[in-house]
Parts: C-alpha cells; sequence; structure tokens
C-alpha cells in the first residue's frame, strides 16, 4: 500500500516536471506581455509587479496584427483542406484498390516524410518562381500540402484498412461506387483521424516561417510568423510587445486543437460490426 | 422471382482454386442451403451471386440474363452479412433507406417503404437508434430490413446467424424461414451449421474442397449421402466409420464381414470385392432389439462401455469390440457406466458402404 502510494508521488513529481518544460514558457510569455523592458530583464519568469496592458493593447490596436492573422488563416485552412482531402482521397484508393505497382507508388508518398523541408527550400523556390506562384499564397499552401500528403497518407491509411470490409461490400450491394462511399461511409465515419490528421498539418503550417519568408516579399502577404519579424524590426528591443504578439497569435491554433480534441476519440465505429 | 444458375463456375486466385466449376440450378422461390466445412468456397460461391468476386471462368444467370459483368446493384439482389455491416453513423431508419436513397427513389415512398418493413420486422420503435444501441438481434434485423426494402429478387444469407447466441439463432432462425415463406423469393443462404441447414432448406448443397458433394433435400442428404465426405459432415453426432471386406461366394452373392461377423449383401451393392469402409450412425446403433422400432434385420454383437457422456435427453456412449470403436446414442433413462459389457444391435438397413479409394457411396438399402 505504502509502496504504491509512493509510486504515485514519483509519477505525479515527474509529469509535473515534464508540464513544466512545456508550461513555464508559454506562461512566461504571457506574462512577459505585461511587463515593461526593465522588469523583464530583471523578472523574467515570476508575475509582473505593475500589470502594464498597454503593450496588448497596442499590438490589438496594430492593423497589421490582423492582416497577418488572416493571412495566416486563409494559408493553414487552405492547407488544411487540400491536405485532409488529397490525403484521404489516396490513402482510400491505397487501402481499397490493389492496381499495378500500388506499393511503389505508396512508398513514393511516404518518402516525403524522410526529406527534411529545409534541405529542399532551395530547388523549392526555383520551381514556385518558375512556376509564377512567388508572392502568391499558392506558393506556400501547394509546397506545405505536398510535404504534409505523407504523414496524412500514412495515418488515414491505417486507419481506412480498420474499417470493416463487409461495410463496403454491403455498401457496393446498396448501390455504391467507390466515390459515394468514400464520401457517404468512409469520411462520417473518420472524425477521429480527421481530426488528428487535421490538428497536425493546422499547426505545422499556422507555425511555419522558412517557406513563407522565402516564397513572400509583399509585406501585405505576410503571415503572423513573418509578422513577427516586423515587429522586432520596428521596435528593436521591445520584447514585451513581441512576447505580447505571440501570446496573441497562439491562440486560434490552441482554439482548433481544443474544439478537435473533442472529436479524437475511439469508438466511433461501434455498432457496424459485432464488437 | 428468378432463378439462379451456374455454368461451369469457376474461382481462382493466384496460388489457389477456390471453386472448381460449379453445375447449379436454383429455382424460382427456392431456399437453397450452401453448407461445408470453413474454406469449402461456399461463401464465394455467394459473393460470386452478389458480383462482389469476379468470376475466373463460365457463367452465372440470374432470370436467364448472364451476370458476369454487372455490378451488385444491378444484379437485382440484397445481401445480409455476417457482421450485419450496418452503417455506424446512420440511424436504423436510413440504413434501411440508404440503397433506395441512392436508387433515387422518391422520399415519401422511401419513406413508407422503411415504415412498412420496419413494421414487418417489428423494428418501428427503433428506427432514431443507431447501431451502437441495438442488441445482437435487432441488429440483424434491421440488417435484413436492409435487404428487404429494396423488393429485390434474390436474397443472399452470409452466415447471418454465427455472430448470435443459441437461443437468439433459434428464434432468427425460425423468424428467417418465415419470412421465406410469406415473400416467397429466391434464397441463397451459407452457413456451416448443418441444423441451420437442415431447418432451413428446401434443398442443400454440400460442398467440398470447391466441389458440389451433393445437393438434395435435407432430409435425403441425411439418410442417403452419396459420399464419405458428405456422410461423416452431416448428422450430429458424426457417423460411425469402421473397415469391412466384401467377397464374392460361388453362386455370386456378396458378403461383407465386418467386426468378425458375415453379412449378406442385396443385389443392389454396386462396389468392387475387396476392403472397404462402413458408415453407421450412433441412432442406428441400439440397446436391446425392442427399441428398434421396424422389423428390420439387425447384427448383434459383443461390446464394451469405454466412456459414457450425457447430453440431455439422450446419452453418447463409446463402445469397443477388438480393436475398432464406435459411438452409440441412446436413451438417457438407461443407467450405463464405463467398463460394462453389453450386447448390441446395429440396424443394418442403416448401413452405409462406401468405396476406400473414391469414398462413393456403393450400397445403401432403400426403405
Amino acid at each position: 500500500m505504502k509502496k504504491r502510494f509512493m509510486n504515485d508521488w514519483v509519477k505525479i513529481c515527474y509529469l509535473m516536471l515534464i508540464a513544466g518544460f512545456v508550461l513555464v514558457p508559454l506562461l512566461a510569455a504571457v506574462l512577459g506581455g505585461f511587463k515593461s523592458l526593465g522588469e523583464l530583464q530583471s523578472n523574467p519568469i515570476g508575475l509582473p509587479n505593475n500589470w502594464e496592458f498597454e503593450h496588448y493593447g497596442a499590438v490589438l490596436n496594430n492593423p497589421f496584427l490582423w492582416n497577418s492573422m488572416k493571412n495566416s488563416f486563409v494559408i493553414s485552412s487552405m492547407t488544411l483542406i487540400l491536405t485532409l482531402l488529397g490525403g484521404a482521397m489516396t490513402a482510400f484508393t491505397f487501402s481499397h484498390i490493389r492496381f499495378v505497382g500500388h506499393r511503389y507508388v505508396y512508398s513514393y508518398f511516404l518518402l516525403g516524410m524522410m526529406f527534411p523541408f529545409a534541405t529542399g527550400i532551395l530547388p523549392l523556390f526555383i520551381k514556385i518562381r518558375d512556376l509564377g506562384l512567388l508572392d502568391s499564397f499558392y506558393g506556400v499552401v501547394i509546397p506545405q500540402v505536398a510535404f504534409g500528403l505523407a504523414m496524412a497518407i500514412l495515418l488515414f491509411k491505417t486507419f481506412f484498412e480498420q474499417l470493416p470490409a463487409e461495410l463496403f461490400d454491403a455498401a457496393r450491394v446498396d448501390g455504391c461506387g467507390y466515390a459515394r462511399f468514400f464520401f457517404e461511409i468512409v469520411i462520417p465515419l473518420s472524425t477521429p483521424i480527421l481530426a488528428t490528421v487535421g490538428v497536425f498539418v493546422l499547426v505545422t503550417s499556422w507555425n511555419n516561417y522558412l517557406l513563407p519568408l522565402v516564397v513572400l516579399n509583399n509585406s501585405d502577404l505576410y503571415p503572423w510568423t513573418l509578422g513577427i519579424m516586423q515587429y522586432q524590426g520596428e521596435f528593436a528591443v521591445e520584447w514585451n510587445k513581441v512576447l505580447a504578439y505571440v501570446s496573441i497569435t497562439v491562440l486560434p491554433a490552441l482554439a482548433f486543437f481544443i474544439v478537435a480534441q473533442k472529436y479524437i476519440v475511439a469508438g466511433l465505429t461501434g455498432g457496424a460490426v459485432k464488437g | 422471382m428468378a432463378t439462379v444458375e451456374f455454368k461451369q463456375v469457376h474461382k481462382t486466385y493466384p496460388g489457389a482454386h477456390i471453386v472448381k466449376g460449379i453445375d447449379l440450378k436454383i429455382e424460382s422461390g427456392e431456399f437453397l442451403v450452401l453448407l461445408g466445412p470453413s474454406g469449402c468456397g461456399k461463401s464465394t460461391t455467394l459473393r460470386m451471386i452478389a458480383g462482389l468476386e469476379d468470376i475466373s471462368e463460365g457463367c452465372i444467370e440470374i432470370d436467364q440474363q448472364v451476370v458476369n459483368d454487372l455490378e451488385p446493384k444491378e444484379r437485382n439482389i440484397a445481401m445480409v452479412f455476417q457482421s450485419y455491416a450496418l452503417y455506424p453513423h446512420l440511424s436504423v431508419y436510413k440504413n434501411i433507406g440508404f440503397g433506395l436513397r441512392l436508387a433515387k427513389v422518391d422520399k415519401q415512398i422511401i419513406d413508407s417503404k422503411v415504415r412498412d418493413v420496419a413494421e414487418l420486422l417489428e423494428l418501428t420503435p427503433l428506427l432514431d437508434r443507431k447501431p451502437k444501441d441495438l442488441s445482437g438481434g435487432q441488429r440483424q434485423r434491421v440488417a435484413m430490413g436492409r435487404a428487404m426494402v429494396r423488393t429485390p429478387n434474390v436474397f443472399l444469407f452470409d452466415e447471418p446467424l454465427s455472430n448470435l447466441d443459441a437461443k437468439l439463432r433459434h428464434t432468427m432462425r425460425a423468424e428467417i424461414r418465415q419470412l421465406h415463406d410469406q415473400l416467397k423469393k429466391t434464397t441463397v443462404y451459407v452457413t456451416h451449421d448443418q441444423v441451420e441447414a437442415m431447418t432451413l432448406a428446401d434443398r442443400v448443397v454440400i460442398m467440398h474442397e470447391g466441389h458440389i458433394a451433393q445437393i438434395g433435400k435435407p432430409r435425403d442428404v441425411f439418410l442417403h449421402p452419396q459420399s464419405k465426405f458428405v456422410a461423416g459432415f452431416i448428422g450430429s453426432p458424426t457417423m460411425n466409420f469402421l473397415k469391412g471386406d466384401v467377397r464374392i461366394d460361388d453362386s455370386s452373392n456378396y458378403w461383407l464381414n465386418f467386426a468378425g461377423n458375415d453379412v449378406q449383401l442385396d443385389q443392389s451393392y454396386s462396389g468392387n470385392v475387396g476392403e472397404v469402409d462402413l458408415g453407421i450412425r450412433p441412432s442406428d446403433i441400439y440397446l436391446s432389439p425392442k427399441t428398434c422400432s421396424h422389423n428390420n434385420p439387425l447384427h448383434e454383437f459383443e461390446a464394451n462401455i469405454d466412456s459414457y457422456e450425457l447430453l440431455g435427453a439422450t446419452a453418447l456412449i463409446v463402445v469397443s469390440r477388438g480393436e475398432q470403436s464406435f459411438k452409440v446414442e441412446v436413451s438417457a433413462n438407461y443407467a450405463l457406466e464405463s467398463g460394462q459389457a453389453m450386447t448390441l444391435h446395429i440396424d443394418l438397413s442403416q448401413l452405409h458402404i462406401f468405396d476406400t479409394q473414391s469414398g462413393a457411396a456403393v450400397y445403401r438399402v432403400i426403405n
């Protein structure tokens, strides 16, 4: 009994330590936005002595923030929709149709996971330039989708293969073709995996810095990650505003995660077959 | 109403020959059961009728129309699956109406059809529920409703009861038969459960390693198995198989020697001289001549009881005589115990003789 009690405490301490690693920097960023520059240097982590709301106010009142948030939102949503749709359809094909060379094509898609984004940035830039997509959202969205597909296809395919095969047989007898089955049966049953892949893709896209930096020159098209650069340039040492900016821009991704989390639950297929 | 006809149908996968040339005609309105052990090709055969598997060779006709290249939905068939395969995200109502909705049937017609079927299957109070909130038997009925609502020409059942518990299986079995009597639709039903086959079928097709081993009415298949395989597969407890010898005397009479006794066979014997396999059902061996109700010739022999197993109304005893041992089904009223010596009587009219090489039945007294 005592031993178990000790075990629990060890676990709790360990988990608190891990949580601390994640939460302390976040908290420091949120609180940093309320501090003066002087206090930020003398007391970087603790609660502020004087709560100064003007930094958040200044950031929120700057139209540049809203424009860059809007740009980020457009880029991320397009990436999200295209990756989910393309990934799910491709994975469905791989899990249901055996065509000549399907293994090779599948492996080819998965190769994308072994290829770090940064190493490809130069050829990517040249290709985007040649396609005339510089300074457009497509120039950011299309490469992001391409790099996101590998992981999405892997996760979707594993999930689709676990759907009972008789479901497809039943749907075929009822008159479904592949497309009908995909949209009417597979997609509604795939909310857990859609949510999982969705969170992954959206957060990656929302936080992407390098690709927009290379592709976008017009500051009207900047997503928030580039907007932060602008801040650093304008207010060279005003870290409190930067922290306030970061705290605000993290919120949409967080909100999406919280909403999606609800759907990441097991057992949605309950009742299809005896289980 | 439709007939289903198989003409030299084969199914091959790379490295496996699953169905090896089936010829079969299923009459309009008939309830046909495909019966066989796992892997005999019965489910594949059913799936070929449904259009879920391609036909490698030969052709299948539904209502005299070759359907080899038709999609499942164009064949006007409906299928009930072993795992029910209900759509988990749709209500019972939508599950039943799904096929009609895909066929772009008018909404009001769908509504009335779904409600009619739900009424018939006593599903009306459950129409708004999701499959996960239903019991096994209810899910099974929804699966049947989904099949019935489209008023297909042919019903296909793929081991629909094997996921249910014994009691429910019994009830659903009766319901399926009752529905068939009501709807009079051509039905093909796959099962490995011989009780289901015996109780439901107009005709049973017994399959073995991709071939049809025998086709016939349940009673005929039980009483007159055409091969050792069928004889051993049908009937529970299973048939006893013994070794015997057939010889021919000067006046061309065949004599069977088994367990140390000679029995004369009549002219219907069509086998060869030499070793044969004998089959006798456990229920055709009696403890006393009086329990044998008809005046058939009995063969008497001494044996020892090796084991006694109470099954309920009857008991199964295993007896041995020399090196041969076999099962006997007796009334549970007898007080018997292991080691006891006793006289047993074999009803010779129920004796089956099979060729040792081919397994074909070569002798059976018809009565």
